[in-house]
């Protein structure tokens, strides 16, 4: 194992989120973009919501604190204090919501060259808290999606973000609604 | 507008909808000229394809004129004449870059699927399931196209609609088809599949130098066709006791250098594994009839190229591996990069060495979907290829 890659599994923040405990999420896509450029995008927080298709908005309120606010559905809304607790530029992020939140997340994001000219290799760790902090538990239970499956689209929409400036998407298309069509004259 | 909806096993019906418009930056919205019903579409219609939804608009074989474009299309501007490659690619990603169209990272929305089924997701497909995306298709009036900057090309006045159209899917699947097989020369090439992909396969086979062709089907309108469009020597495997042994007999004992599979997930058969295939797929524990599969990896000299564009899903069974691996062959598949091959294949038409609209049987209203999805499926009144006009 080299150095990197320990630090990577050892720098993973555990504080807000027992070890042992909580729900762990992790995937990893590959970017064709420069890892400076993709870690740019990554640590201006306040991008975050255009990726992440659960958050509503991200406030940077200093250096390494962040408040971020969440709506998955009409009526509820959610917003919990993260601080960023490791960083090393154009390679690494890790965060945690503060202590007292009323939902316990902590997250990492490693950037890595990829071989053969295919760009940057991003990961991204979760760790949400038990229970299951209150908004992860209304989102999983609205979206019947697990943890991984929401951290997995939002990657790819981060993928998407990055490489074509757009995320793609079919919402608004027409479809058949059962109404023949009928000739006129 | 009308548009061609899938509504269920057999069942395709002309509806309503509304028109499309913009929805991501990339975007243009084409008014169809001419839109064709394609093998592929079978597989649909015969419920082969999981993840198809009523209402489902279909269609990935269109062309037409660009009417609305979204603020990041730089290449095409409205009015231009385009044909759409029925693969959406983005043009930005990895495989992107590398010509591999057909497996775009971020043309499909609808990802996941894909991805349970074949552990990645590949690109989106016009009208082809929501595995492929979910995204409405060109038999219709109107159709939204995505990433208009990787996709339509635009083609002049002096070429039909019919002399073009095939841009947007069979000429280049058929013309991949060929190349996939690695064609030096001297070499003898079989297709399995005498349908408009099987019959472009041909014809590109000879342009890219195969020595001779080797045509296998069993409908004797389409064998004729080949005779009468190219110098392909014809086999109608209903007529022959043992296919492979025929084969051997025309290649020396040596059996093709390459074979073609332009037939897919449900091929026909009479020999045991082909009604095994069919009793499963009717009650549900199988998803593909791999005959003609099988067939050409028998029939396939040792060490020789098997090529297939004929579409497969699922889980096939008693695919012959062993036989495979025994003989050393070489496998290249899978859907069309479409927007590699289609400036090439515009030139070869603009310079009058092919014109694909030879396969062209019937041309019909889109209003009459119904009754020529009916009579391309069932080979009813020697059909072929259909195409059909939007605006009646
Ligand atoms: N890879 C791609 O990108 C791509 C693109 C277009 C079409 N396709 C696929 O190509 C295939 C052919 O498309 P098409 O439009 O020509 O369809 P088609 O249905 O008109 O042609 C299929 C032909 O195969 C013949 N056939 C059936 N069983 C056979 C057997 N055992 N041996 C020999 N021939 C047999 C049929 O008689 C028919 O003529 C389909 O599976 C379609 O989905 C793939
Ligand atoms: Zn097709
Ligand atoms: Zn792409």
């Amino acid at each position: 194992m080299n150095t990197k890659t320990k630090s990577f599994l050892s720098s993973l923040p555990k504080p807000s989120v027992k070890d042992g405990d909580g729900i762990k999420a992790e995937y990893s896509v590959t970017i064709l973009k420069d890892a400076s450029f993709i870690y740019s995008v990554w640590r201006n927080f306040e991008n975050l919501p255009r990726f992440m298709k659960h958050l509503d908005e991200v406030q940077v309120l200093n250096d390494t604190r962040t408040l971020w606010r969440a709506k998955p559905f009409e009526n509820l809304e959610t917003e919990w204090e993260t601080e960023m607790i490791a960083e090393t530029p154009d390679e690494f992020i890790s965060w945690r919501s503060i202590e007292g939140s009323e939902i316990s997340i902590a997250g990492s994001v490693h950037f890595s060259p990829a071989p053969r000219g295919q760009g940057t290799q991003v990961t991204v760790r979760m760790m949400y808290g038990p229970p299951l902090g209150k908004i992860t538990h209304v989102i999983t239970k609205l979206t019947k999606a697990d943890p991984h499956s929401l951290l997995r689209e939002d990657m790819k929409r981060f993928k998407s973000y990055i490489e074509t400036g757009d995320i793609l998407s079919t919402e608004g298309q027409p479809r058949g609604q059962g109404i023949e069509y009928k000739k006129t004259a | 507008m009308k548009a061609v909806c899938w509504n269920g096993k057999k069942k395709v019906t002309v509806e309503s909808v509304d028109e499309p418009r913009l929805i991501n930056k990339e975007d243009v919205v084409v008014s169809i000229t001419s839109t064709a019903i394609c093998g592929s579409d079978i597989h649909l219609y015969d419920g082969f394809v999981p993840t198809m939804e009523r209402g489902d608009i279909l269609g990935h074989e269109f062309m037409g004129e660009v009417v609305e474009k979204g603020p990041s299309v730089t290449k095409l501007k409205i009015g231009d004449r385009v044909v759409v490659p029925f693969v959406i690619a983005c043009g930005q990603c990895y495989n992107c870059k590398n010509e591999l169209y057909s497996l775009c990272d971020n043309s499909n929305p609808h990802g996941e699927k894909a991805e349970i089924a074949a552990g990645y997701q590949t690109a989106g497909i016009y009208g082809y399931s929501h595995m492929y995306g979910g995204f409405a298709g060109g038999q219709a009036e109107y159709a939204r196209v995505p990433f208009a900057n990787t996709g339509p090309i635009v083609v002049p006045t002096t070429l039909t609609d019919e002399q073009v159209l095939f841009l947007s899917d069979i000429f280049p699947t058929g013309y991949m088809a060929a190349e996939n097989c690695d064609i030096k020369p001297g070499d003898i090439v079989a297709v399995w599949g005498c349908g408009p992909v099987g019959q472009l396969a041909i014809k590109s086979a000879f342009l890219l130098g195969a020595s001779r062709v080797i045509a296998i089907d069993r409908f004797q309108e389409r064998l004729d066709m080949v005779r009468d469009n190219s110098t392909a020597e014809v086999l109608n495997y209903d007529k022959e006791d043992d296919l492979v042994e025929r084969l051997k007999v025309l290649t020396g004992g040596r059996g093709p250098d390459a074979c073609i599979d332009a037939v897919g997930a449900e091929a026909h058969g009479h020999q045991f594994d082909a009604y095994y295939d069919r009793l499963k797929t009717a009650i549900g524990i199988g998803t593909d009839q791999a005959h003609a599969l099988r067939e050409a990896i028998r029939a396939c000299r040792k060490g020789g190229n098997i090529s297939i564009v004929g579409v497969y899903v699922g889980y096939p069974d008693a695919v012959p591996l062993g036989a495979a691996f025994a003989k050393g062959l070489k496998f290249k598949m899978g859907q069309c990069n479409v927007q590699k091959y289609m400036p090439t294949l515009l030139n070869l038409i603009e310079d009058g060495r092919i014109d694909p609209s030879f396969v062209i049987t019937h041309k019909l209203n889109l209003s009459d979907a119904s009754h020529a999805y009916d009579i391309f499926r069932n080979k009813k009144e020697d059909c072929v290829k259909v195409v059909l006009n939007p605006a009646a």
